[in-house]
């Protein structure tokens, strides 16, 4: 197990572990060392991993032809298999591709920027180890090309991001923690039985299949022709939506996202919106829409309703909330519809587009999360109705804050616009006129937000003061410290660096996804008769 | 003789006393008393095999039975003693500090 | 022709039980050893008898008998693991690999209630006889440690009879013989329920246990002399000839194995007829009710296979009691959990979450029975249930050792009891929340992978069987059979059951404590419970749970083989 990707993976997780354990086992004194280094460890660890994913990431751009990855050849896998319990097939193999390198690099960027948003929030040893367990766990679903893995790693991000809520929450955290776990849970165990039924209907082959039960765990080796009947395919890929949906979350499931955001430390709703939501659009794409192609089709006008009712009603609940967080959740709710919108596009482009969004969505919202944190630090409120004129006490935080928000809404030049637009042109050419809803919802919501962040931002009654909220008791607001100025500053770079040149990734996906509808979906929609 | 039948018939009416009587008496000593008539009844079923089959298990059952029993109301005497010595009462419904 | 009723390959082939009956004269004599004499009548030569007069330093040690136990339970688990040869003793036992793996799991469930009765029933060395001057408080006190040290030896020769009985009924191929085991088990077990009979909750859980249970056996009892007025031999292979014979289910026969059923369902706790096991579970001390919610159970799980895959099921086609177990499991589980819900108590939740899992694998039992299972999936299922009742000593018996060390301190009974531990012991208030996700089967932890082994064997039996033409998901699902839902069941069942194992964890991590020094310096126990949330954990995935499920496919093999 000495492949690049496995190291990625294990590392955190072994160190998150030891670090957790190891204070409790150790006699006092080494104990009180490890205790008070475990902070400085953690961040030293994620920044390591971030350098090598950026050096596999960029070493393999010229030993990989990333730009032309076919769907399907994974890249950096581990050439044998490690057999983890032979008895059912289950084994240890890892790859990435197009659709999975972007948000390995992203895991591994925002792990390191979270931990340093939060690092003299005097959280205790124990909330960077997590964090770092956290990383691991994420890594290990956007890498595992074994179902069975892929579930136990999918599962196992619950367990840290639980104890983030949990212990480190906001005051209503014990509801938002449990409302959390039990929704995604009940959706991910749903997704069991899918998994399984696909399971129960992999052949027989020699070496990769379990002992006992004949069948195997490995995605490559399966396909869409396993299964016989049309009805059961249905019913899989429904099963993999109820699970996907919820942990992206799409409209009607999607209501744990806000209590989970408001309640969670800034960190934890960094990785939250920035890659917990984005296993749901990942797992889709790489499980479902893989190996389901004509469900996918004939599903697209499910998709359109999800979708679009998570745009509208995301983007409608948005304007209605005074809580800077809440306000954030529901814009990804809105997001991530257009993930689901530039899928059942079924364009290259759109699909590129909804890869783009991920991709976009993972750097734009944890910044807008890092702000919210830092106001919620030294403002100590969330309202953002109660304050007036940020620009004259904290022009770090305002300047980020405003760019969080331009990029959220899609301003040119910043990278969610290039998702945005690429998927609404590709909505453009399937559904014809129909791109005017999604379209307007985001125009009115753009004026909408930028007129309150002119409101919040800049307008003031006093030129030199303008309105401070109650909850300062008077007191003199700071701007935000070198940490949490530097975290953001990065992320801004990105969202302008991605605008500009979104090719970095975009060629990448937009190969994919041209190789993905050709290799996959192409056969389904001439079947069913979709217009191409 | 006596036809097997006959005695098993006494067994079933036996078994339904007993259950009927364990399960609508409160008081655990006619309860333990209706749990030894079931037994009995399984008795007389053995004992009503052995002779229809000719074959000698049936007597050897129904002598480990009687043995199991005795067991069975031993233990159940002294349980019923703890717990009369620390609720004073033998009834069934009136012992219930576990239920809240 | 040899005059011990064992020869000496039968005896190598149950040296775990063998060693189990020495085991149990040896702790009614040692601690009577003492200097006794006998005098020779008409000499003056006194011959030592060992037996009675003041007993010598060792043997009168109160340590004494729960390290004799440990010894023994330990020896019987090592032996019982090593060994690879099977075969008959006497007519009415077999030793397989099915039997060997539960003395596993029985022997295991002992260990580590020896281990936390060393701290539930603690002895003390240096008592001291209560003096006039005392307070009342301290005579008390004095008076009960003396109780405890005088009731060691009751406590672990019932322990060890628990352990006989479980072990023999394991491999027993008669079902008197099963029953008569049973018996000794469970006669045991309601002792053992009502060990603290100085307790109001002891009297009154042993008895409520003892009345359900002795009722739930007698109908047991009657069942099977109905089964041999109708067959004349009780034997396993003899009833599962019969009944092949049959071509239809004789009336006689259909009533005396539903009245077995209603037996062997109180023994896993099966609805309706669980209703006193919470009661039990809350009243006896936490070791023991450990042992009803894993060996107790799994030895109802022995009984439940018997009589319903070895003697009923037939070749071909469905069972006839695979409605009533079905309908059972889902009446079971949903119930269990939402009892749970509802309980303040944690033995009690615990208690229910058993029922629950009963539930879960009594679905796995239904679904055998279903008539659709290829002899694969049939297997598939079986590894299953055994596996699961294989790491529920491992999980479920972890979170009564947590109990047990919180029990020590004379508390266990209030969710109240397990605020902020994880501020006072935050190695343990991990193992426990480790447990406890595991019970709700949570990856990458042993308890989902036998949950996971539960659906897929019922996923596998089921999916196949639904109708391969059809386009739309709702003809699909019309056309499935209702076994498909059984998984279904499980998996709602799983997410509400989520609930109260949270609920736990919650209050270990977020309540405030009443006070923060730590526990008890129980040294075994801590220790027994660190290593059972490791297990869980390398269990749950890895070379570990394949050697275990390796293990567990033998037994399954040598169990579909008679």
């Amino acid at each position: 197990m000495s492949d690049p990707l496995t190291i990625l993976t294990l590392t955190p997780l072994g160190v998150g572990l030891l670090l957790l354990v190891l204070p409790q086992l150790l006699p006092q004194n080494f104990a009180e060392t490890l205790r008070k280094v475990s902070r400085n460890i953690s961040f030293g660890v994620s920044m390591g991993l971030f350098v090598f994913a950026t050096y596999l990431a960029f070493e393999n751009f010229g030993g990989i032809d990333w730009l032309n990855i076919n769907m399907g050849e994974y890249q950096l896998m581990n050439d044998e298999p490690v057999t983890l319990i032979s008895s059912i097939g289950v084994s240890w193999i890892v790859g990435v591709d197009a659709l999975s390198l972007p948000m390995v690099w992203l895991t591994a960027l925002l792990i390191p920027l979270s931990m340093l948003v939060e690092w003299d929030a005097k959280k205790g040893h124990i909330f960077h180890p997590l964090i770092l367990v956290m990383e691991g766990a994420l890594l290990g679903v956007f890498v595992a090309l074994d179902l069975f893995v892929f579930y136990v790693f999918w599962e196992m991000t619950l367990i840290p991001m639980f104890f983030l809520i949990l212990v480190w929450g906001g005051d209503d955290r014990k509801y938002a923690s449990m409302k959390f776990f039990i929704y995604t849970f009940t959706a991910s165990v749903v997704m069991l039985i899918g998994i399984l039924i696909m399971y129960f209907h992999t052949g027989d082959i020699s070496g990769v299949s379990g002992s006992i039960t004949g069948h195997h765990f490995n995605l490559i080796e399966m396909n869409s022709d396993m299964i016989q009947s049309e009805g059961l395919r249905h019913l899989v890929w429904i099963l993999l939506l109820i699970g996907f949906a919820t942990k992206m979350p799409s409209v009607p499931v999607h209501t744990w996202l806000p209590d989970a955001h408001v309640q969670a430390p800034t960190a934890g709703s960094m990785l939250l919106a920035g890659v917990m939501l984005k296993m749901g659009a990942y797992g889709f794409l790489r499980v479902a829409v893989s190996l389901f192609p004509e469900s996918t089709v004939v599903f697209i006008p499910l998709l359109v309703i999800l979708g679009m009712s998570s745009l509208v009603y995301g983007a409608w609940v948005c304007m209605g909330q005074t809580n800077l967080k809440r306000m954030v959740a529901y814009s990804s709710v809105s997001h991530m519809g257009l993930i689901f919108l530039g899928i059942a596009t079924m364009q290259p482009l759109g699909i590129a587009g909804a890869l783009f969004m991920m991709f976009a969505h993972g750097i734009i919202s944890p910044l807008l999360f890092a702000v919210a944190g830092a106001f919620k630090h030294h403002y100590h409120t969330l309202e953002i109705g109660s304050m007036r004129g940020i620009a004259h006490h904290s022009p770090y935080l305002a300047a980020h804050m405003m760019l969080g928000w331009m990029a959220s809404l899609g301003l040119p030049l910043l990278a969610g616009f290039v998702a945005e637009v690429a998927i609404l042109i590709a909505f453009w050419m399937s559904f014809g006129w129909w791109v005017l809803l999604p379209a307007l919802t985001l125009i009115i919501t753009a004026v909408y937000y930028l007129n309150s962040m002119q409101r919040t931002i800049f307008e003031s009654n006093d030129r030199h003061h303008g309105i401070l909220p109650e909850s300062l008791h008077g007191e003199e607001p700071r701007d935000i410290t070198w940490h949490e100025n530097t975290s953001m500053f990065i992320l801004g770079i990105l969202t302008v660096l991605f605008g500009i040149f979104p090719f970095l990734f975009f060629d990448m996906m937009s190969d994919w996804s041209t190789e993905f509808i050709q290799e996959i979906l192409l056969e389904a929609i001439i079947n069913q008769g979709v217009k191409p | 003789m006596i036809d097997p039948s006959w005695i098993s018939g006494l067994g079933v009416i036996l078994f339904g006393i007993g259950l009927l009587g364990a399960f609508t008496r409160k008081n655990a000593i006619i309860v333990l008393m209706c749990i030894e008539v079931m037994l009995n009844a399984a008795n007389l079923n053995f004992v009503a095999g052995a002779s229809h089959y000719g074959d000698v298990d049936g007597w050897v059952f129904t002598a480990i039975a009687i043995a199991i029993a005795a067991a069975e109301v031993a233990i159940g005497l002294a349980i019923l003693l703890s717990l009369y010595s620390t609720q004073e009462t033998i009834s069934l419904d009136e012992a219930n500090i576990l239920r809240n | 022709m040899s005059y011990l009723p064992l020869d000496t390959a039968e005896a190598e082939l149950i040296i775990p039980e063998l060693i189990m009956l020495v085991g149990l004269i040896a702790i009614i004599l040692i601690p009577n050893f003492g200097d006794a004499t006998f005098r020779i009548p008409l000499s003056r030569i006194k011959v030592p008898i060992l037996i009675g007069g003041n007993r010598f330093k060792l043997t009168s040690n109160p340590k004494l008998p729960n390290q004799v136990s440990l010894l023994i339970f330990s020896a019987a688990f090592f032996f019982g693991l090593i060994q690879t040869s099977y075969g008959n003793v006497g007519d009415t036992l077999e030793v397989t690999a099915f039997s060997r793996i539960f003395t596993l799991i029985f022997t295991a469930a002992l260990i580590l209630a020896t281990i936390a009765t060393t701290h539930r029933i603690p002895a003390r060395t240096n008592l001291k006889v209560p003096t006039d001057n005392d307070s009342e408080t301290i005579t008390t006190k004095k008076i009960d440690a003396l109780i405890d040290n005088r009731r060691q030896v009751d406590f672990h020769i019932i322990l060890i009879m628990v352990g006989l009985g479980m072990s023999l009924m394991s491999m027993a191929t008669h079902l008197f013989m099963l029953f008569v085991c049973i018996e000794l088990a469970s006669l045991s077990s309601y002792i053992l329920v009502a060990f603290h009979k100085e307790t109001k909750v002891g009297g009154e859980a042993g008895m409520k246990y003892f009345i359900v249970g002795s009722v739930a056996s007698a109908v047991g009892i009657y069942g099977m002399s109905l089964l041999y007025l109708w067959s004349g031999d009780l034997s396993l292979d003899a009833l599962s000839s019969k009944w092949m014979e049959s071509e239809t289910i004789d009336p006689i026969a259909g009533i005396a194995v539903g009245l077995m059923l209603v037996a062997f369902g109180f023994k896993v706790g099966a609805a309706p007829f669980h209703l006193a096991a919470p009661d039990a579970y809350s009243g006896a001390s936490s070791p023991v009710a450990g042992l009803l919610a894993t060996a107790s159970k799994a030895m109802g799980f022995v009984a439940l296979m018997r009589i319903l895959i070895t003697v009923t099921m037939p070749d071909s086609g469905e069972a006839f009691w695979f409605s009533t177990i079905a309908i059972i499991s889902i009446v079971t589980m949903t119930w269990g959990n939402l009892a749970a819900l509802t309980s303040t108590n944690p033995k009690r939740i615990l208690a229910y979450s058993s029922v629950a899992h009963a539930g879960y694998m009594l679905a796995g039992l239904a679904a055998i029975g279903s008539g659709l299972a290829s002899e694969e999936a049939m297997k598939l299922v079986l590894t299953a249930i055994i596996f699961h009742l294989v790491v529920l000593v491992v999980f479920k018996f972890g979170a009564f050792l947590v109990l047990s060390l919180l029990e020590t301190e004379g508390r266990s009974h209030q969710l109240e009891d397990l605020h902020g531990l994880a501020r006072r012991e935050p190695l343990i208030a991990g193992s426990m929340f480790l447990f406890m996700l595991s019970l709700a089967g949570v990856p990458p932890l042993s308890g989902f992978l036998s949950k996971f082994l539960m659906i897929n064997g019922i996923v596998n039996i089921s999916a196949g069987t639904g109708a391969s033409d059809v386009s739309s998901v709702m003809d699909w699902l019309i056309s499935v059979e209702p076994v498909f839902w059984l998984a279904f069941a499980i998996v709602l069942n799983s997410a509400l059951s989520m609930f109260y194992y949270l609920r736990i964890g919650l209050v270990m991590f977020f309540e405030e404590p009443e006070n923060t020094k730590p526990m008890k310096d129980a040294f075994s126990l801590r220790i027994a419970i660190v290593l059972c949330a490791l297990l869980t954990v390398i269990i749950g995935i890895g070379p570990l749970s394949d050697s275990l499920l390796q293990m567990v496919n033998d037994a399954v093999d040598s169990f579909i083989s008679n």
